[in-house]
């Protein structure tokens, strides 16, 4: 016989429980990088951490106003560029930094955003790849209206966290505080910093979402005519989207910079880009783990598919790791449209269904016909969910 | 020669006569290349209201197979661009049958994502076969030797002369112009064509095949675009795998200026952004000519401050 998934109420106990597994499963995430993997390892750990927190920010405007941005990878670059040249060239310390390169990738998203997103169409998404092509450019450039960027920002040769006289492993302080636990190196305490960041990031991102914006967002995003009319303004909601995206995206960057101490031009090109969308489409659209799952896709499938040697194709290298994500991309919009997180709930509703709370019949109006109505509606529901 | 007034951060060389013409043709003639990539987005826009992110590679990869055939087979060059012309046509309304139709009823992301897909697929794939090195000889539909030119002024210094390769791309642009006109304007298959533009829903009940022209705005686009990748790898002197990715932004912003539904907007769209990327750093000093992506970028958004639908390009109106 086949058994029925156990139904589930949202906030009831049960539901609690399984949200604690949940918060367990990251806290075991954590552990399990911090005390079981290699030293080495941690680091692509971190960064690939940081690509989530790029990926979430993408997964604002993406996922949830349904405008494509390939330009993201010049936000992360923004970021990053602004947290290696505070730190290294006027020795800010790391915390400090983030709300700076915050601050800047949500000026250019908004100066970005308000053409490109007053009228409907892809014209976002052309934008942002004029943006992902040109940021490179003007990163090495030598005179940018008069701007020498490339003194700043190094150029072509990138750029090197080193803080003046501080010579420690990661070129300057970061190493773990007093209070952290024996054992601990310097890459552990990068990808704890990191980690919390993220988690916080998630979180705000999360409620944001679960917020009147966010609802109206999602209604923008699914008939945009129809939320206009029902008073949620178009133009503003999508710039304050796509700027907020920048915003998380460039905190993104700048914990970038810090986990891989070194940044050059085209480290944010085209190609970032591209991988922050397949990160996005393989891990889930419009979810909030979907970017977790594909920030660690994006930072490790290359390396796992780089060690195997495939059958027609032999071993990858260099740019057949585009193919892949090609093909990956392809075959995840034709048989997973929802990614990873949907195939995910598809499987775990065969067990568990999560159900929101109906409210409980109210005896005093239960005299009028249409509430009479309502309460046996509501009694049925219950009963095929029990 | 008059004294030349000097203004800080103008190249004043700019207005010697000869050198101004010379600019100006290069302008045109770059304008002309972007024109020919706009067309390929107007194709495909004006039907689907989509824009195809692979189409730089398509025209890539298409460029590659007349380097196999023209180059390596020693195939007449304009009996191998007609040859891929049609294999290129035949394989963009594949392209459209198979992978895009079904993601129609969709929404607007999953066609755009799998363009994206298309693009990493083709620009790997074309790395792997050929190589990352840049091939030569590069196929020459046009002469291309240095002497292969038209002098016009020759009594001044700088001289100024017209390329027979210039010459070759405004002549495509023109020709390929007057053809689609012809096919859109005076043929049954085009007058379907605009019908399905204007309105896809009254087309189908009008008994048009609304598919069928979707999969001719693409298999349209991916011919010129097979036309526009030969001339532009013998224009820009370059054949790798990746250089129509920076030409397709041009495109795109030339049709964006142009308006997406309109072709004449891409051609009048592609010369001004060709001239806007060839002046700005010619004229000003503080400029510099590594930054005509920016300026391009400059344009698209001046454009949409300014008039969104582009010059030629018509205005949605939506009713709920």
């Amino acid at each position: 016989m086949k058994s029925l998934p156990l139904v589930v109420e949202r906030k009831s106990p049960t539901h609690r429980a399984f949200q604690l597994l949940g918060v367990l499963a990251v806290f075991g995430f954590y552990f399990y990088v911090v005390n079981v993997v290699e030293n080495f390892s941690a680091i692509r750990w971190a960064i690939a951490v940081t690509l989530s927190v790029a990926i979430l920010g993408l997964n604002i405007v993406t996922g949830y106003s349904g405008q494509i941005s390939i330009g993201h990878s010049a936000f992360f670059g923004i970021g990053a560029y602004t947290t290696m040249i505070l730190i290294a060239d006027h020795g800010w310390p790391f915390l400090a930094t983030l709300p700076v390169a915050g601050a800047l990738g949500f000026i250019v998203g908004a100066v970005i955003g308000i053409p490109a997103l007053r009228i409907r169409g892809l014209y976002l998404s052309l934008i942002t790849l004029g943006l992902a092509l040109a940021f490179p450019a003007i990163v090495k450039s030598d005179s940018f209206f008069g701007i020498n960027f490339a003194s700043i920002t190094g150029g072509s040769n990138g750029k090197v966290i080193s803080s003046g006289e501080v010579t420690t492993t990661r070129g300057f302080h970061w190493n773990p505080p007093s209070w952290a636990p024996d054992g601990w190196t310097t890459n552990d305490w990068v990808f704890t910093t990191v980690f919390v960041i993220a988690v916080v990031l998630f979180v705000l991102t999360s409620n944001l979402i679960r917020s009147s914006v966010g609802r109206g967002l999602i209604a923008m995003r699914d008939n945009e005519t129809g939320a206009a009319v029902s008073g949620v303004y178009p133009a503003q909601y999508k710039v304050l989207a796509f700027a907020t995206s920048a915003l998380v995206t460039s905190i993104g960057g700048g914990c970038f910079a810090l986990a891989s101490t070194t940044i050059g031009p085209d480290t944010f090109g085209l190609q970032r880009s591209i991988e922050f969308i397949a990160g996005l489409v393989i891990g889930g659209v419009a979810t909030i783990l979907g970017p977790a799952i594909g920030g660690v896709l994006v930072e490790w499938l290359p390396y796992w598919a780089f060690e195997v040697n495939w059958p027609i194709l032999g071993k990858l290298e260099g740019p057949q790791a585009g193919i892949l994500y090609g093909f990956i991309l392809v075959l995840i919009i034709f048989f997973m449209p929802g990614g990873i997180v949907y195939g995910i709930r598809q499987i775990r509703s065969k067990f568990v269904v999560f159900v929101p709370r109906l409210p409980a019949p109210q005896e005093i109006y239960a005299a009028r016909p249409a509430d009479v109505a309502i309460a046996s509606v509501q009694q049925t529901t219950r009963e095929r969910y029990q | 020669m008059s004294a030349v007034l000097a203004i800080p951060g103008i190249e004043h060389n700019f207005f010697t006569l000869t050198l101004f013409l010379q600019n100006l043709t290069n302008a045109l003639a770059n304008g002309a290349v972007y024109a020919l990539m706009a067309l390929t987005v107007v194709m495909i826009y004006k039907t689907t209201g989509h824009l195809n992110f692979a189409q730089g590679e398509m025209a890539m990869f298409s460029t590659f197979i007349v380097y196999v055939l023209a180059i390596e087979q020693g195939l007449n060059i304009w009996l191998a661009i007609v040859i891929v012309v049609v294999g290129s046509m035949v394989l963009g309304a594949a392209i459209e049958r198979v992978l895009i139709q079904p993601l129609e009823s969709r929404s607007v992301l999953a066609p755009v994502i799998l363009t994206l897909g298309l693009f990493f697929i083709l620009n790997g794939g074309a790395a792997t076969i050929w190589g990352t090195q840049p091939k030569t000889p590069i196929p020459a539909p046009f002469p291309g030797h240095l002497d292969d030119k038209v002098d016009i002024i020759t009594s001044r210094v700088p001289h100024f002369f017209v390329t027979y390769k210039a010459l070759g791309v405004w002549a495509t642009v023109i020709v390929l112009v007057v053809l689609l006109n012809l096919l859109l304007k005076r043929t049954k298959l085009g007058l379907a064509y605009r019908a399905v533009a204007a309105n896809a829903e009254s087309s189908l009940i009008v008994g048009i095949p609304v598919k069928r022209m979707l999969m001719l705005g693409w298999a349209l686009a991916a011919g010129i675009g097979a036309i526009a990748g030969a001339i532009i790898a013998q224009y820009r002197n370059v054949l790798d795998f990746n250089f129509m990715a920076a030409v397709l932004l041009f495109g795109f912003a030339a049709a964006c200026v142009g308006g997406f539904d309109s072709i004449m907007g891409a051609v009048v769209g592609g010369l001004l952004v060709g001239v806007v990327e060839t002046f700005t750093p010619a004229l000003f000093t503080f400029v510099g000519s590594e930054l005509s992506l920016v300026m391009v970028l400059l344009v698209i958004l001046i454009v949409l401050y300014v008039r969104p639908q582009g010059l030629f390009g018509s205005k949605r109106v939506e009713r709920v």
